[in-house]
């Protein structure tokens, strides 16, 4: 017996969550689209888009930025921290 | 011929002759000491940290880029920053291995236009990342 989750006609099994049923956006590496050839640690506002409340780097999983570009991001904001340019933390 | 960045940090509080000292002083130890070349300097001024240093919540920021061929150019360059008292932070990137991937990134694009206006295919940004979760 399972509980919350319901096979559809077809056989396919479905998600439990809700959610999962309705349309969902395809995520794509914003810097991709933008053309952005190489992330510099000088760009604030740019990277500043790229931490969580508490000034963590959004993970990959969440924005949707390639192997690429997440590798130049980090670096960066890296950088940026050791100038205090951008925190560490926040509280 | 490599190319660096240096950054460094001094405190807010300085008299206008001590940071001209400073800047200027950089400068000069890297041209004649430490065989820099091409030295370019900005300032960006006085700026709010994103958290406290020493104490202070905003510092002056100053940027050099320059060239060098000698090995130890960087060594000698921090070793001389570290020793400074009115230098709270400094950082020295390797800029010449970040410019070459700049410029492949930069090719590879112009490729990728290139093809989805070719193909009159306007999605062609999106196929690459199939990504879901």
């Amino acid at each position: 017996m399972a509980f919350g989750r319901r096979d559809s006609k077809d056989g396919k099994k479905k998600s439990f969550y809700k959610k999962d049923y309705l349309f969902k956006r395809k995520k794509y590496c914003k810097f991709c689209d933008t053309g952005v050839a190489f992330i510099d640690y000088k760009d604030v506002k740019l990277m500043g888009g790229y931490l969580r409340e508490r000034a963590k780097i959004v993970p990959r999983r969440i924005s949707g930025t390639c192997s690429i570009h997440q590798r130049q991001l980090t670096t960066a904001i890296k950088r940026a921290r050791h100038l205090a340019l951008l925190p560490f933390t926040q509280d | 011929m490599k190319q660096y960045e240096t950054v460094i940090v001094s405190p807010p509080n300085l008299a206008e002759a001590d940071l001209e000292a400073l800047v200027t002083g950089v400068q000069t130890e890297l041209a004649e000491r430490f065989g820099g070349t091409n030295i370019v300097v900005t300032r960006w001024g006085k700026k709010t940290l994103a958290y406290p240093i020493k104490k202070f919540n905003e510092g002056y920021y100053v940027l050099y880029e320059y060239e060098s061929d000698s090995e130890d150019c960087v060594a000698k360059v921090e070793a001389r920053l570290r020793i400074n008292e009115n230098v709270m932070r400094y950082m020295t990137i390797r800029r010449d291995e970040e410019r070459k991937s700049e410029a492949r990134m930069k090719e590879r694009f112009a490729k990728r236009k290139k093809h989805a206006s070719d193909e009159g295919d306007s999605e062609a940004y999106g196929d690459d990342f199939e990504m879901e979760e």
